[in-house]
């Protein structure tokens, strides 16, 4: 059984048109995920793609004006959104916790963050506090702060960008969850802090098999971070395999063109050919084209992909395999996965 | 001997830190600390470094946003540094300026078309019933359709608005465009379409280019020449080729060693030692040199030097500048090997 499985996950929007009126817009539609124990997933996508919306909604947090028209999401067998929220919120920081791009949104600004991170501690365990500021400045250490037992005291706005989102991450591991769940964490930081902050995850991987699901615009942070990837276009999934495949050989046409147009450090030579681009920019969430929502975009495009939405489903090959094999949104993935095709197309 | 077409010596920038005082009452924040570079005609400079590096800091004193403290900026040997906003008009339209985000940058009521007709008004270059026309033109240039010249900076995507900065910033056909972040606040997949229109420009107009950007995958694919920044001075520039295949300061290594790759294989492959802590205050600089308090390397450089004494930027071969005690000490025992990479 895997830790987390959603399935049909589907969000609706209610949002002014630009004449007047209301429209109705799905940022997350139909969206599956599996995470098994332990292991890292990458949830890959643009802004506007439904990346987050798919992490509030699986949390329970969506924000207001946003409607859960359908799906399932079971946390080891248990079926949360069903639950009260009270019982989510015990579940929350404690099975599954969350940290954001921006962690100035999860720590309060007139609250030493000694006293944030020991709250957790006392809520969930019911650890007294003396018990709680011990073992939270521990937390603190083991995300390379240092002098821990003094930053108990120290207010967030006193801490650096990068150090407010170690506490924060320490804050999302105190209760050693099942899963943690990061959003662009670290987007905002440099690439010296993204390294580091990038090691703390690998590092709650292998002390406590905590499992990951990483969103992120960055397919090089996948590529360091994750064993398997899904990606996101448009609110919807239109790929999901081991990172491996999809480097090697992504099934979409979307994730071929975001990976071929990302110039590479370690590319061979010297020249410096045009980057292949994806033409034209990511569609308006009310206006999606028919088919496929890729297609306006798309060189595999054929006649059947204006008109019909492809379903994320395996190749032929693999058909009938594990829930775990690659599997894409796309009418011609056949010619993109045929091994004999891939010098052709690159 | 000509001149470069743009010059940058000893550039200082310190500002007024208000309230915040270090430990010994001093009240500056040293932007910039003596920058030094040269840029030549349809040549493209990267400058890259971690945010508090000064790389912002330098395209803005370049182009004359912010007055320097100290130095000089030479544009074909004439200098800038100390003019006056008014003396600077005339050599405006020389060197340009494109920000990281164009939502800022353009005029949120004007029509493109007056956005892009403005600066064709200012200068004086395009007698009037010529700068629609030439307007027009501009968005050709930068791949977007006339009808955009009627539409304001709300109506478009970010990858057009980015493009109608670009076409501004080429109105008065400058010979230096300081491209500050272009291309991080668009969407990933429009990205490349951006930096094809860069380098297609370049091209086309023989621009020079100072780019900043955090990217060192796409300073690879864009720059000629490199400056690494740290804490406002320049420890290292070299070609691009040099710089990326045999870094030498181990600011720059260790930049390149936190950089995604793109590739599962080799990253499951590539050795992981993350560079420790921040960089530090530029209100509180550390003694000696700057990245000592970090550097995995300096076990390496005999006694107490990097703590103490300031490494100064100096030859290290061919075209390249090195600020690090290490390059001196190999300088004159035996150069290291070349560090392997991939």
């Amino acid at each position: 059984m895997a830790l987390l499985e959603v399935d049909g996950l589907r969000v609706r929007f209610d949002v002014a048109a630009p004449g007047g009126g209301i429209e109705r817009i799905w940022p997350v539609d139909n969206v599956a995920l599996r995470l098994e124990p332990g292991e890292a997933l990458g949830l890959v996508g643009e802004s506007g793609s439904g990346k987050s919306m798919t992490a509030l909604a699986l949390m329970g947090l969506l924000p207001r004006g946003a409607v859960l028209e359908g799906g399932a999401v079971r946390l080891g067998g248990r079926e949360l959104l069903a639950l009260p929220e009270r019982e989510l919120r015990r579940l929350r920081g404690d099975r599954i916790a969350i940290v954001f791009q921006d962690p100035s949104g999860a720590l309060n600004p007139y609250l030493p963050i000694g006293l944030q991170l020991a709250e957790v501690l006392e809520v969930h365990r019911g650890l007294a506090r003396r018990e709680a500021l011990r073992r939270s400045a521990r937390a603190l250490g083991e995300v390379g702060i240092p002098d821990p037992e003094a930053r108990l005291a120290a207010y967030p706005h006193e801490l650096s960008g990068g150090m407010r989102q170690r506490v924060a991450i320490a804050m999302a591991l105190l209760c050693e969850p099942k899963i943690l769940i990061a959003d662009e964490p670290t987007t905002a930081l440099d690439a010296t802090l993204q390294a580091q902050v990038l090691e703390l995850f690998a590092e709650a991987r292998r002390a406590r098999g905590t499992a990951l699901l990483l969103i992120t615009h960055d397919l090089g942070v996948v590529a360091r971070s994750c064993e398997r990837v899904s990606v996101m276009y448009a609110g919807r999934l239109v790929e999901t395999a081991s990172v491996r495949e999809v480097f090697a050989r992504p099934l979409h046409p979307y994730t071929l063109g975001l990976l071929e147009s990302a110039p590479r450090l370690a590319r061979e030579g010297d020249a410096r050919p045009e980057l292949p681009s994806i033409p034209g920019m990511p569609p308006d969430l009310a206006r999606l084209p028919e088919g496929c929502a890729f297609h306006p975009r798309c060189a595999f495009r054929g006649e059947r992909c204006e008109r019909e939405r492809p379903r994320l489903s395996p190749l032929e090959e693999d058909s009938g395999g594990p829930p775990s094999a690659r599997r894409a949104a796309c009418h011609e993935k056949e010619r993109l996965g045929a091994p004999a095709r891939v010098e052709e197309l690159a | 001997m000509k001149p470069p077409l743009l010059e940058v010596r000893g550039l200082v920038k310190h500002y007024d830190a208000g309230k915040q005082a270090d430990s010994r009452g001093r009240r500056i924040v040293r932007a910039l600390d003596g920058v030094s570079f040269s840029l030549e005609r349809g040549e493209t400079l990267g400058l890259v470094g971690e945010s508090g590096s000064g790389k912002s800091t330098l395209a803005r004193t370049v182009v004359g946003l912010e007055p320097p403290t100290a130095g000089s900026v030479r544009l074909d040997g004439l200098e800038l540094a100390n003019l006056t906003r008014r003396g600077w008009l005339p050599h405006r339209r020389r060197l340009q300026m494109v920000f990281q985000d164009p939502y800022a940058s353009l005029d949120p009521r004007q029509r493109v078309l007056s956005i892009l007709a403005e600066p064709l008004a200012i200068h004086r270059t395009v007698a009037r019933r010529e700068r629609r026309t030439r307007a027009l033109a501009l968005l050709e240039a930068v791949g977007l359709s006339p009808r955009v010249a009627e539409l304001r900076p709300h109506e478009l995507s970010g990858g057009q608005r980015q493009r109608v900065a670009l076409a501004r910033a080429l109105a008065l056909e400058p010979e230096i465009v300081i491209l500050d972040e272009p291309v991080s606040a668009l969407d990933v997949s429009v990205q490349a379409q951006i930096v094809n229109l860069l380098a297609d420009l370049q091209r086309r107009f023989q621009l020079a280019y100072v780019f900043v950007a955090h990217d060192l995958a796409l300073v690879r694919h864009l720059c000629d020449r490199v400056a690494v920044l740290y804490l406002g001075r320049i420890v290292e520039s070299a070609g691009r080729r040099e710089l990326f295949g045999d870094p030498r300061h181990p600011y720059t290594r260790a930049l390149l060693d936190a950089a995604p790759l793109l590739d599962p294989e080799l990253e499951a492959r590539r050795e992981r030692r993350p560079l420790a802590g921040e960089p530090p205050s530029p209100l509180q600089p550390p003694e000696g040199c700057a990245f000592h308090p970090r550097c995995g390397e300096r076990a390496a450089v005999p006694g107490e030097r990097c703590r103490t004494e300031r490494p100064e930027l100096a030859p290290v071969g061919p075209g390249r500048l090195c600020a690090c005690h290490l390059t001196r000490v190999s300088a004159n025992q035996a150069l290291p090997a070349p560090v392997i990479r991939r």
